[in-house]
């Protein structure tokens, strides 16, 4: 991984259009904007064209970054804010996978890729068989605080939320998903 | 309870360790790097000349406005005898440029003429509206 003074390098010269330089950054920054929207969104695909939209977003705004922030942080705060128009999105015209489809539909491929996309279904399939129920709010609050880990005024800054809309956001969020465990498992 | 918890637990762990990998990196870079190339950016100096004069033209429109609310409404009041009521009605003013000359007038012309018709027009007005006050200020 590269450390600030690279990574800020190379936004300098992708301020200048240096494409090879972008090439980089989306070369070190891509999976993690890949695992952040398929946490989120809980589908392959979806969360391959959000990576291709964070770093278009990021391409077109990249003389916005003043450094203010760590570069990571700026690019978090983009892929949250795509992920969360298309999840709202999602949950006005409901897709047509849903957690009990999804070994039915899902592609797992050939070869090499067998033991990769099974492992994206059991991801898929363990997220959201209790978070399926989750507000995009909720989700997104949930995701970044429990699941990435990322510290409160990392995540205030990311979604722009008080800390105390966070906090109601989390508690909502984990007492959800105990009643949905209890719900599932009642004997535990 | 302590179960619960426990349980809760352990689902967030499995969540966290199991890290969703792209299936094909060189692929989508590719992709990204190819809709990036189509994209046009401006240059960041141009967008702030634009900037910059939108800034400008915006104050010189408010200067304008303040200028028109503000010394217009405030004119030197004149004795009753220099205003003539209905003096010059614009189109009385406008008749009298030929009707050949108006043709051969361009745009700018026609803008600068009507600028001051209604120029001319307002003065009047602020004078009536002075005698008017003036008028009222004495009957009481």
């Amino acid at each position: 991984m590269m450390n600030q003074e690279q990574i800020q390098e190379l936004v300098d010269r992708s301020k200048r259009n240096d494409t090879i330089a972008f090439a980089q950054l989306v070369s070190v920054f891509q999976a993690m904007v890949f695992r952040l929207a398929f946490r989120l969104l809980c589908d392959e695909d979806e969360a391959k064209d959000m990576v291709q939209d964070v770093f278009v977003k990021i391409w077109i705004s990249i003389d916005k970054y003043d450094a203010s922030c760590r570069f990571s942080t700026w690019m978090y705060k983009i892929t949250c804010n795509t992920c969360y128009d298309r999840l709202r999105a999602l949950r006005r015209t409901p897709p047509a996978y849903s957690s009990e489809t999804i070994s039915v539909e899902h592609d797992i491929g050939s070869g090499e890729n067998i033991e990769e996309a099974l492992s994206h279904k059991e991801l898929k399939d363990l997220i959201l068989r209790f978070t399926e129920e989750l507000t995009p709010k909720q989700r997104l609050v949930f995701t970044l605080r429990d699941i990435e880990e990322l510290d409160v005024a990392e995540v205030v800054i990311i979604t722009g939320l008080s800390p105390e809309k966070i906090k109601h956001n989390l508690y909502q969020a984990r007492k959800q998903i105990r009643n949905k465990m209890h719900q599932i498992d009642p004997g535990l | 309870m302590k179960r619960e918890e426990q349980r809760y637990e352990e689902w967030l762990e499995k969540v966290r360790k199991n890290l969703p990998l792209v299936e094909n990196p060189e692929e989508l870079s590719e992709d990204i790097m190819k809709k990036i190339v189509r994209i046009p950016r401006k240059p960041q100096k141009t967008v702030n000349v634009l900037r910059w004069l939108s800034a400008i033209a915006a104050l010189f429109l408010l200067g304008a406005m303040m200028y028109e609310v503000l010394f217009y409404a405030e004119a030197p009041p004149l004795e009753r005898g220099t205003v003539t009521l209905n003096s010059c009605p614009p189109t009385r003013i406008i008749q009298s440029v030929p009707l050949e000359r108006m043709s051969e007038m361009t745009v700018r012309e026609k803008t600068v003429f009507l600028f001051r018709i209604w120029k001319e027009q307002r003065e009047v007005q602020c004078r009536r509206e002075n005698l008017i006050n003036k008028l009222k200020d004495r009957n009481h």
